[in-house]
């Protein structure tokens, strides 16, 4: 049998989806299911005087309206301090006030549109900056009652939700004693996922009190317990169903639409009750991408060496605090990005204010961080006059460095300096950086280099159960959601490695169903392959040991001279002596009928090792599982007349440890570095003067379409991560992280102007291209 | 979704069309003509527009007609922009309805709906202006043929419950050399910042824009200043964006100085495009 690791196997889901066979959670109905439908806000701010909704009730088939006062209790991720529906106030533009249940869809929609709101708009706070002035309204004047996590450090009095402080060494002494300093202030519009299944979820309560939830949702046993939390529901007494889900990059990780969905069934005898976005309310009434403002100082040696950084990055949260708070601590504790500086002060916060509230988006932080990061590293070399690529690799982090929390990284850490090298080598750095190709074309280049490790809690856990069929085919149970990222594929392979067989043989159960399904965290922050494939390992490795003791007594021989390969369990060193899987895994018969040993079930987990909190004064600890390092390298083509561009070319070298599969890991990382060139190009709110999103359509928000896709280059380097199933480490999210960075040098390479916001767009390219400074005349 | 009921008409001549919107209104019924429907449904849907009856126009044979006599060519207002650029025989109409939307959706979109539709871009309407063309208007008194320029201003100037029955092009004006330009803020799948249609024909240069403007515009006095500028192509595209009239769009897609600077820039290209035919 040959190795079944870093073979490119036909994902298991490939043939449904391309055919379009997949049933999502949007795709179901269930009898008797009731339709919900919300009003959302159309002011950013604003004490709710009035709602009428006695029209809206009187409608054939309306079965209830509710607004803010019928559900008194706050919900929260970490920070309980979001309301089902809105009361008394609205914090954002798309912000649910009132919601129908209806026999239909159709009749829900139209009763929405007889509920009338009266608002009395409060004055607006525009950005995080605009949110820590000294006079700025409060967005949640009681904050001081809300109840949080102990990770999270909210600031009542304020609009800031949470700050992670990292204080590494001494900066005021690097900064005084440097060659050289740089500053830099950076700032993008928060946006949004844009996956392809808008968020969905159906509630209903069973006469037992049982409630069931399906969800289409990245974290199914978050669901689970952050309801019980905040809804007082008994953990055993909630079902959450997790079928195939339609993109997630964030956007349906912790809590969505779940809890509404719960109290409109509850509120109707608990018939069944759908509440979906419609695209529009999935992009501003749901949370979407933060937006950032920040400021990055570096100081450095002549020869290039960086002492130390100063760092402030504001998290633009919006209205409410969900993921953001600890978007922003990841983005803290991994400052710096993968640059070993010995001296670092940073605060990294999340501050509420008038805009569409954000959640985790793919790199968690690290997207945001690394744009600032890289900038910063490209006004260094400016200023240094050091070749771009040069000064990266001479301050690359490498085993033995420690992180801005001052963890010691180990041998198990990627070489950073290969990909580096690897990435320009990819996009011919050697051969010059910026071009011209005619009177008013150039062509310029640009690198980053990325870091992300998993940001999740200590304790963070996988499970798995695998059993047996008569033909000895393997059945693996597991709390990981299918989110697109091909996952059962890859947890097919790592099993099918363990027993020697062909990953054909092994089925992976594509539901999960919290009461049956092994606890699992959530699948999101890049871990499902390490953790969940930890535990498949382990589960293997227990049913091998059940397998062993069953075939002991009739191969009559100790346990230990046993052997489990190919679909056989024979003795080591007589391999012709041994038997068929099929006759032992439930059981074995004897000749004369006597039965031994039953269906074998093994049992797997994992749990998160040696992580800890971080000092809430220093940052210090350890709060990485592994840190997945790689570098990316672009080329772009720039008409200096117009800004218009293309991006020619695109490669990414990421150190993963090991390759699974080697399409799917050209997948994920293809398919991040599109959605980075979106990220950096377009895939931007734009408000008007009061703060209301201009673009919540698709028409307005553009997404990258097939014909503009550059040269995708994709390259990995095996630096074994020795604690990772088969020395694999995360690679899903990673791809994006450099995207901005690498772009954006690029860019202002090609028009001669350092470019330090988002989106870059061609009319922003023209205005730099024409602004003092820049390269108008090629 | 539509959440409200929608009286469904389907006349099977321009007549019976146009007597069901006159019956449509009686009943109170708010009517609108359908044709291929991408606009009307995702507005509805928003409820931005609540027609009561809808008035299916695909299905009449000369509405889906493209003629062609030895004077004109003539479009009938049901043609689809997929078929528009495909086998036009009118390069400047292929080339302006080819980038509306994407193919799928030029698989609905049609001539009327384009020209006559909610959206300010009207794209395929730039290459009638500039070849002179004119429109055949159907209404409770008959069908009436007008040239363009007297029944456009901002707009197809359109009684109601009168319809498009075609747009047609003076042969001259369809054999004449042209240029064709778009642009757009990122992708090609988006409303255009600019489109610009321009042919050479009685030695001077005709050009219509959309996308500039909140209407698509042919101006005959920034025409004639182009004609009237001396000097380099950009001499003279600057005269002609000089002599256009204050109002540039500004919006989420651009804003008005670089709109006017792309249109100066696009401008000048089509002089040197077609230079040497004027």
């Amino acid at each position: 049998m040959k190795s079944q690791i870093g073979r490119s196997v036909l994902r298991k889901d490939a043939p449904d989806k391309v055919h379009g066979r997949v049933r999502y959670t949007d795709d179901l109905r269930l009898p008797g299911m009731l339709y919900a439908a919300l009003l959302t806000s159309t002011v950013a701010h604003a004490n709710i005087t009035q709602i009428d909704i006695e029209a809206a009730l009187e409608l054939q088939g309306v079965q209830g309206v509710f607004t803010g006062k019928d559900f008194p209790l706050l919900v929260g991720l970490y920070l309980g301090d979001k309301p089902a529906l809105a009361r008394n106030k609205v914090r954002y533009y798309g912000e649910p006030v009132a919601a129908v249940v209806a026999d239909d869809e159709r009749t829900a929609l139209e009763a929405v549109r007889l509920i009338s709101v009266h608002y009395e708009e409060l004055p607006l706070i525009r950005s995080p900056r605009e949110a820590l002035q000294q006079d700025a309204p409060l967005i949640h004047p009681d904050m001081a009652d809300y109840v949080h996590i102990p990770a999270i450090l909210p600031e009542p009095g304020s609009n800031v939700g949470h700050r992670t402080r990292v204080r590494k060494g001494d900066a005021a002494a690097a900064f005084a004693q440097a060659d050289v300093t740089i500053e830099g202030q950076y700032e993008f519009p928060p946006g949004d996922h844009v996956a392809m299944e808008p968020r969905v979820a159906i509630a209903e309560i069973r006469s037992d009190g049982q409630v069931i939830i399906r969800s289409s949702t990245q974290s199914p046993y978050g669901v689970r317990a952050i309801m019980s939390r905040c809804l007082k529901i008994p953990t055993g007494k909630i079902t959450v169903i997790a079928g195939p889900v339609g993109g997630g990059f964030g956007g349906k990780a912790g809590i969505q639409l779940e809890p509404l969905a719960y109290l409109l069934s509850r509120s109707l005898g608990g018939q069944p009750v759908r509440l979906a976005n419609t695209r529009e309310q999935d992009m501003v009434t749901s949370p979407g991408a933060p937006g950032l403002q920040s400021r990055v100082r570096l100081a450095a040696r002549s020869d290039g060496a960086i002492t130390a950084a100063e760092i402030e990055f504001l998290f633009d949260s919006g209205g409410y605090a969900d993921y953001a708070v600890n978007v922003a601590r990841a983005a803290g504790y991994a400052c710096t990005g993968p640059y070993n500086i010995p001296n670092v002060s940073s605060d990294s916060l999340s501050v509420y204010t008038n805009h569409p509230f954000a959640t985790a988006y793919r790199g968690f932080g690290h997207i945001e961080m690394s744009y600032c990061i890289e900038r910063s590293i490209d006004l260094l070399a400016e200023k240094l006059q050091m070749d771009p690529v040069e000064l990266r690799a001479r301050n690359v982090i490498r085993a033995g460095h420690a992180t801005p929390t001052n963890d010691v990284l180990d041998d198990n850490t990627g070489d950073l300096e290969t990909c580096l090298r690897r990435a320009a080598a990819a996009i011919e750095w050697h051969k010059g950086s910026r071009r011209q190709i005619n009177e008013h074309t150039v062509r310029a280049k640009g690198v980053s280099c990325y870091w992300k490790a998993p940001a999740i809690p200590t304790f963070t856990d996988a499970a798995a159960t695998v059993s047996f069929n008569e033909d000895a085919s393997v059945n693996v149970v597991t709390g990981a959601v299918e989110i697109g990222q091909g996952i059962f594929t890859g947890i097919a392979q790592l099993a099918a490695e363990r027993l020697g067989i062909d990953t054909e043989q092994v089925h992976v159960v594509d539901e999960v169903i919290t009461d049956r399904s092994p606890h699992d965290w959530t699948t999101a922050a890049s871990r499902t392959l390490f953790m969940v494939g930890r535990a498949v390992l382990s589960a293997i490795d227990d049913a091998v040991a059940q397998i062993k003791r069953t075939a002991a007594a009739p191969l009559r021989c100790p346990e230990e001279d046993l052997e489990v390969r190919g679909g056989r369990v024979y003795i080591r060193d007589v391999p012709a002596h041994g038997l068929a899987l099929e006759q032992v895994v439930l059981g074995y018969t004897y000749p004369n009928g006597n039965a031994i040993g039953g269906p074998i079930i093994g049992r797997g987990k994992y749990i998160a090792r040696h992580l800890s909190g971080i000092d809430p004064k220093t940052g210090e600890g350890r709060p990485g599982l592994e840190w997945t390092l790689g570098a990316e390298g672009v080329e772009v083509e720039v008409d200096l007349r117009d800004g218009r561009y293309r991006v020619l070319r695109s490669a990414c070298s990421m150190d993963v440890g090991t390759v699974i599969n080697p399409q799917l890991a050209r997948g994920q990382v293809v398919g991040a570095m599109a959605m980075g060139i979106g990220y950096t190009t377009r895939e931007a709110f734009m408000f008007d003067s009061r703060e209301r999103v201009l673009n919540q359509r698709l028409r307005d928000f553009k997404i990258l379409r097939y014909g503009e896709h550059p040269e995708y280059i994709v390259d990995f380097v095996e630096t074994p991560q020795r604690d990772g199933p088969y020395n694999a480490r995360g690679l899903g999210e990673q791809g994006i992280v450099g995207m901005p960075g690498a772009l954006a040098s690029a860019f202002s390479r090609a028009v001669g102007v350092q470019l330090l916001r988002l989106p870059i767009t061609p009319e922003y390219l023209w205005r730099q291209t024409h602004s003092a400074g820049g390269r108008s005349a090629g | 979704m539509i959440s409200y009921d929608i009286v469904y008409l389907r006349p099977d001549s321009v007549a019976e069309a146009v007597a069901a919107w006159q019956q449509a209104c009686e009943e109170g019924l708010q009517p609108a003509f359908l044709s291929g429907g991408s606009e009307l449904l995702t507005a509805a849907r928003e409820n931005r527009s609540r027609p009561g009856a809808l008035i299916d126009l695909k299905r009449i044979d000369e509405l889906g007609a493209i003629v062609q006599t030895d004077e004109a060519l003539c479009y009938g207002s049901s043609v689809t922009l997929t078929r528009l650029c495909q086998q036009s025989g009118f390069q400047l109409l292929s080339q302006a309805a080819g980038r509306v939307a994407d193919r799928t959706v030029r698989n609905s979109i049609t001539l009327g709906g384009n020209v006559c539709g909610m959206l300010p871009y009207r794209e395929t309407l730039l290459p009638f202006l500039v070849a002179d063309g004119s429109a055949s208007i159907a209404g409770p008194d008959g069908t009436r043929s007008e040239p363009l320029a007297r029944v456009f201003n901002k707009r197809l100037r359109l009684q109601s419950g009168e319809l498009l029955v075609s747009l047609a092009a003076p042969q001259s004006a369809v054999g004449a050399a042209s240029f064709y330009r778009r642009r757009e803020r990122d992708g090609r799948i988006d409303y255009p910042l600019l489109t610009l249609c321009a042919v050479a024909a009685d030695s001077t240069l005709r050009i219509a824009v959309s996308g500039v403007y909140a209407y698509p515009l042919r101006s005959l006095e920034a025409e004639s200043a182009l004609q009237a500028a001396g000097g380099d192509p950009d001499r003279r595209a600057a005269a002609f964006v000089e002599a256009l009239a204050e109002g540039v769009r500004s919006d989420m897609r651009a804003a008005a100085d670089y709109r006017r600077e792309l249109l100066r820039q696009v401008v000048a290209e089509a002089i040197r495009e077609l230079e040497g035919s004027v």
